[in-house]
């Protein structure tokens, strides 16, 4: 999931004028002067339809009128990171051949539950609207956003080539509305509901797919809580002959996995193997599900293991050698059950697991792992009070045998500056660091002292850091050093951190490529949020809850800055304190303040 | 330094009340120690559960830290801040009905193709072992396996026999009062009791792990007086 400049990342992009008019550029007069102008739009046209990198693209579009123009008519996929940035009457006007869209909603903090439901983000309107202007639309990529049965409903009927249907962290729809998609689009090839919230409508949707031959490549349905009809998906499976990936969910047992794969195994590039439990007791002799992996000659990517039957996982050996993913961040295993897997999987790339695997896990993957790309420990008990299984030792362990690293997710309940600082040194290729210490102000707990040095010398070494989460102790020195060193940095989530309005200024005055800024519960206030005024329109969102911000201050803000649309989302019985800010959420827009806001937002 | 200490005063915990520190020490910070087992019990009798991971309150309103001490006579647990630490609620609720149908799993009765393994462990003892409880069918036969398995970690007069026989109560009584030991278990609700008091088939259903511990930690169990109120058939045999 690349994180690349969104579509207009200079704000005036997408204005209806272009930025610079023909007698400016030289280009444009020298070669109008000879051609005329349709021969030369073909010529661009013909050119420019190659620039796939939106970067490039957005670029392009900048160089005179023309070339903003042919641009507008060549690009065909479109990346929104907030939908709220635009409104879909804006994308169909400037963008008149799109055929994908990868479409952003509600911020990340959303998914933990500090916002209220029914905040927005909507897909209804821009459905509807592209319905009538994208007729040969194929492919949609949604990302916590607000999707309706209906919506599935009109996508389904009004985009006869549809292809691609991709919903990640989405609510709002449930098996009817999937249903409807499965029978009425034809040509889908992909269709993935990743850890969205699927209401079980009690539709057999598996049996609505068309009866011949499908041109299915990737059916994934793992985040679905709904029992399927199993000999509906084998016959679907069976006469999927492209079928590359398939992830089901926990209510397909290991037998049935079995049957599956002896259906369809050598194709399979990526599997996701449901419960990988046994459902039916009562047989005295299990199938050889060994033997069903062994078929697996193609899989390279393994998840699932949803209730996992410890005792059945030596099956997946014959597939480890090949594996470049990982995830077993659905299952409790020990480390006595999982080093015997992961000492054969030398090419993994991306691993995810619980630290249920402890530090002794860990250490077991720094061994073998070599080519560790992306590791992402999650907490089996999510709770700050608990004696966590993996710490420092694990990390430490994992910098010095993965040294390829590029990303990182890890929760842990006790760290060192000493482990952060070898893993900067160690890992110079890291993009991605993002370490939840759960203990909210956990210092070092070894010497005591706050995480700066640790934190610091992650932003100071890996040169290449992009995105980065912070926890611990932290005073404002860790975001001096952020601001000083952080010159990369786009995404920054920071939550019980810092001391004073400083640190976020910091980081304001000194990270030259943020784009998402994410804080919660610290002691920043107006004057920080004052001093980024000449950052906002350069950045995607930026959001703070729980911090020390006026009301006064924000709508300042949103005074001065008119194409900064800043919400603050509160409950009503902030009565008493009516200055305070509970939560502020704030982002350049093209087409004003949206018209769907609920009764708890205030739009200043 | 004043937001941090404000910050910190809202920070509810098990230990000693204080000067708020700025720096926590570990010496200092009372949640940081693995809790003891009569911590606990304390706790799990006092507070009823302390099972409370995923109680995110999905409040349509303003994230206020919630505290969710049941028993106002026990300090409170540390308070659950919304949202933190940052697991998604999709991941979350996946957890969480794991967690419960692992103990289903433990505990359901389907049969010989089922195993029921539980942790055996023993206060003393170097390492842990496993059971299936699906193995025995009485108190007696586990009582016998148990003793065999840990009759080389026993040590004083009471050698193998020394395995607490769960049928005779005065022996019970007895041994509680000495350096003898006796079985206890976890039961679904993560309550810790005497091995002994409900049906066998009941126990199975419901034990998760196993615990034999020295008599003299016996004492405070909530359940123990039970076994002079009401024993089952199965038990007097």
């Amino acid at each position: 999931m690349s994180e690349d400049d969104e579509d207009q990342s200079p704000a005036t992009d997408l204005r209806s004028q272009p930025p610079c008019s023909p007698n400016k550029s030289r280009n444009c007069i020298s070669s109008s002067q000879t051609f005329p102008d349709h021969v030369l739009e073909n010529v661009l046209e013909n050119v420019l339809q190659f620039l796939d990198s939106r970067c490039d693209r957005n670029a392009a579009s900048l160089v005179c009128k023309l070339w903003w123009k042919v641009e507008g008519l060549t690009r065909s996929e479109v990346f929104i990171g907030n939908c709220y940035a635009l409104s879909p009457a804006r994308l169909t006007q400037r963008f008149k051949r799109v055929r994908s869209l990868l479409l952003k909603g509600k911020p990340r903090f959303a998914d933990f539950n500090l916002m209220p439901a029914d905040w927005g983000a909507n897909f209804a309107p821009w459905v509807s609207t592209m319905a009538k202007a994208y007729p040969w639309l194929e492919k949609v990529d949604l990302k916590r956003m607000f999707v309706t049965d209906d919506d599935l409903a009109l996508l389904a009927e009004s985009f006869p080539g549809f292809k691609e249907l991709i919903l990640v962290c989405c609510e709002g729809f449930g098996t009817s509305g999937i249903a409807v998609v499965a029978n009425k689009c034809r040509k889908l090839k992909v269709l993935d509901l990743i850890e969205s919230d699927v209401t079980d409508d009690e539709v057999d949707w598996v049996s609505c797919f068309p009866e011949d031959v499908t041109c299915l490549e990737s059916l994934a349905f793992d985040c679905v809580e709904a029992p399927i009809n199993f000999k509906a998906l084998e016959g679907l499976v069976g006469r999927s002959p492209l079928l590359r990936k398939l992830r089901l969910n926990r209510f397909v047992s290991l037998e049935e996995v079995h049957r599956l794969l002896l259906l369809g195994a050598p194709q399979l590039t990526s599997l996701g193997t449901g419960s990988f439990s046994r459902g039916d007791q009562s047989q005295q002799e299990p199938p050889d599900y060994a033997a069903a992996f062994r078929a697996c000659k193609s899989v390279v990517c393994l998840s699932g293991f949803r209730e996992l039957m410890p005792e059945y996982l030596p099956a997946i050996l014959p597939v480890c050698a090949n594996l470049t993913s990982l995830n077993f961040s659905y299952a409790n295993i020990s480390p006595d059950m999982f080093k015997p897997i992961i000492h054969n999987c030398h090419k993994l790339q991306i691993f995810w697991a619980l630290d249920s695997i402890c530090d002794e896990g860990l250490q077991a993957v720094a061994a073998t792992c070599k080519e560790l790309r992306e590791l992402r420990i999650f907490p089996f008990d999510p709770r700050e009070d608990t004696e966590g299984p993996v710490s420092e030792l694990g990390l430490q362990a994992i910098s010095e045998g993965c040294r390829k690293l590029e990303s990182l997710l890890y929760f842990c309940q006790h760290m060192t500056n000493a482990a952060l600082i070898a893993m900067s040194h160690n890992c110079p290729e890291l993009t991605v660091f993002r370490l939840c210490i759960m203990g909210r102000l956990r210092p070092d707990h070894v010497t005591g002292k706050a995480m700066d040095e640790g934190f610091g010398a992650i932003v100071k070494n890996c040169k290449k850091l992009t995105r980065l989460a912070v926890s611990g102790l932290l005073t404002d020195q860790a975001f001096r050093y952020m601001g000083e060193y952080g010159k990369l940095i786009r995404t920054l989530s920071v939550a019980f951190a810092g001391d004073s309005d400083m640190a976020l200024r910091h980081v304001l005055e000194g990270c030259p490529r943020l784009q998402k800024l994410e804080i919660r519960d610290s002691p920043f206030g107006d004057v920080a949020l004052r001093s980024g005024m000449h950052r906002y329109y350069n950045m995607r969102f930026v959001w703070m809850s729980a911090c020390r911000l006026t009301m006064g201050c924000c709508k300042d803000v949103a005074r001065a800055m008119p194409n900064l649309v800043v919400e603050v989302i509160g409950s009503d019985d902030d009565d008493v304190n009516r200055d305070y800010v509970e939560t502020l959420y704030m982002y350049r827009s093209l087409d004003g303040p949206r018209k769907d806001a609920p009764q708890f937002v205030t739009i200043l | 330094m004043e937001q941090l200490i404000n910050l910190k005063e809202t920070e509810l915990c098990l230990g000693l009340p204080g000067g708020p520190d700025p720096v926590e020490t570990p010496t200092k910070s009372c949640l940081r120690n693995k809790r003891g087992f009569s911590e606990i019990v304390e706790l799990k009798l006092g507070l009823h559960s302390t099972k409370q991971g995923s109680v995110d309150l999905n409040v349509a309103g303003a994230p206020k830290e919630k505290t969710l001490h049941k028993d106002p006579s026990k300090p409170p647990a540390k308070a659950q801040v919304v949202g933190w630490p940052p697991v998604r609620n999709y991941r979350k609720s996946v957890m969480t009905h794991q967690k419960c149908s692992e103990v289903e799993e433990a505990s359901s009765d389907r049969g010989g193709g089922t195993v029921a393994f539980v942790k055996v462990s023993m206060d003393g003892a170097p390492y842990l072992r496993k059971v299936d409880l699906k193995m025995y069918k009485s108190y007696k036969e586990l009582s016998d396996a148990l003793a065999k398995m840990f009759s080389s970690f026993t040590m004083g007069s009471y050698g193998a026999q020394g395995m607490i026989d769960f049928m005779n109560e005065s022996k019970v009584m007895d041994l509680v009062n000495s350096s003898a030991y006796v079985p206890s278990y976890e039961d679904k609700d993560g309550d810790w009791m005497l091995v002994g008091d409900v049906p066998w088939p009941m126990f199975i259903e419901s034990c998760k792990r196993l615990r034999i511990m020295k008599g003299s930690e016996a004492i405070g169990l909530g359940t123990f007086s039970s076994l002079f109120i009401s024993l089952s058939d199965s038990v007097l045999l």
